[in-house]
């Protein structure tokens, strides 16, 4: 055995835990190596150091032991019950703000769920059809339906006869303005015909002792 | 350790049938080796009477869910070195040197205690001045003189790496010793 393999084992020969061979060896080592008999030396020194160390006498009080024992007992209790308590309270409250956001409508053909504030009231006429399942509402919608439809051929039937009326109307437009035309045309070729009259008078030049 | 396993076994059943006298049997035989280990683990006497209390406190309460899986200075071992890492974190510096606390018996003479006790301290404050692990392992081996095997029941680490800590730590602190010119004749025995 060499020094360096020695030197580590020195503590648990101090203590007694080295294998019996190993511890052989070592002191086999020890008997013909001075340096590892002397560090050797230093670790026996340092254990009966370590033993004279003092300790203070500690005398454990038990009944106080047993009051503590009971007395954080209580306290546990005591906390455990408070946080079941806190437990609770957050529990409800997330429970009321829950059912405060929750909004649940059911009617015989419909269940609806709403959660959130409720929503804003749209105007536009789409969102005013409520359709609702009662007879009265069903009856008041007929009447509507009825009623828009009778608007709707009532326009149809004006606007056709406004049509007419205005064909009419444009054929008589259409009429005189074709008969003032051939007025004009007429009038025309009578002024043509004045014109090359008085032309052809005007242009007459009589001839020796021919009266004009 | 110097008790029975078995005697502890059998009281431990009767405490966990209810025979309060069995716990403080019990408190009785493992104060004065639970006080040593603190001690030596903390390096602060004056704390240890109170995490005494405290350990065998934790016991108590923990006592119904105690099995007898392994031996009973095992877990009284480990709820202490709960304590005294709980001790540890709350303090937040780094152990102190032991004063010399009341030895369990002192000697008459006046000059042979102030030696004794600057003995005490120099050691004291090498061994507080260990990291915490190698400062464990020296403590059971040495104060509680508990095999590597029962160590590392206690804190879950191998055997084999609580011999290469107990290497290191015994070591470290011959060289400190020696930086502090302890001489051989400073120690008790």
């Amino acid at each position: 055995m060499t020094c360096s393999q020695a030197r580590p084992l020195l503590p648990l020969l101090t203590y007694g835990d080295l294998p019996a061979a190993d511890t052989q060896a070592l002191r086999d080592h020890l008997a013909i190596c001075a340096a590892c008999r002397r560090e050797s030396s230093e670790f026996q020194h340092v254990r009966a150091a370590l033993g004279s160390v003092s300790v203070p006498a500690v005398r454990v009080d038990v009944p106080r032991l047993f009051q503590e024992a009971a007395a954080r007992q209580v306290r546990r209790a005591r906390r455990w019950r408070r946080m079941t308590v806190a437990a609770c309270g957050i529990a409800a409250g997330l429970l009321l703000i829950a059912l405060l956001r929750l909004e649940i409508q059911a009617d015989s053909r419909q269940l609806t769920l709403r959660w959130g504030a409720p929503a804003v009231e749209d105007k536009t006429p789409l969102e005013r059809i409520v359709v609702r399942d009662d007879s009265s509402a069903l009856a008041a919608l007929d009447d509507r339906v009825r009623l828009l439809d009778d608007l709707v051929h009532a326009l149809i039937t004006d606007v056709g006869d406004r049509d007419d009326r205005q064909t009419q109307r444009v054929a008589l437009v259409r009429d005189r303005f074709e008969e003032l035309r051939a007025r004009d045309a007429r009038r025309l070729t009578e002024t043509e015909r004045s014109v090359a009259a008085v032309v052809t008078a005007l242009s007459y030049v009589p001839r020796k002792g021919e009266k004009p | 350790m110097g008790f029975s396993d078995h005697d502890d076994a059998g009281l431990v059943a009767r405490w966990q049938r209810g025979d309060a006298q069995a716990f403080a049997e019990l408190v009785l035989r493992w104060q004065q080796p639970i006080a040593r280990f603190l001690t030596h683990l903390l390096g602060r006497s004056h704390l240890v009477a109170d995490l005494c209390q405290e350990v065998f406190l934790r016991a108590f309460e923990a006592g119904p869910r105690y099995r007898e899986r392994g031996i009973l200075s095992t877990w009284l071992y480990r709820i202490a070195l709960n304590v005294a890492r709980d001790c540890g974190r709350r303090q937040r510096h780094a152990p102190a040197a032991l004063t010399a606390g009341e030895p369990a018996s002192a000697a008459p003479q006046p000059d042979a205690i102030c030696e004794r006790r600057e003995a005490d301290r120099l050691v004291a404050a090498a061994v507080a001045e260990l990291p915490e692990p190698l400062r464990l392992v020296l403590v059971l081996r040495h104060y509680e003189e508990l095999s590597f095997e029962e160590i590392a029941r206690s804190t879950g680490t191998p055997a084999s790496t609580l011999k290469s800590r107990f290497t290191v730590a015994l070591n470290q602190l011959r060289l400190r010793l020696r930086n502090l010119d302890f001489s051989p004749k400073d120690a008790r025995s």
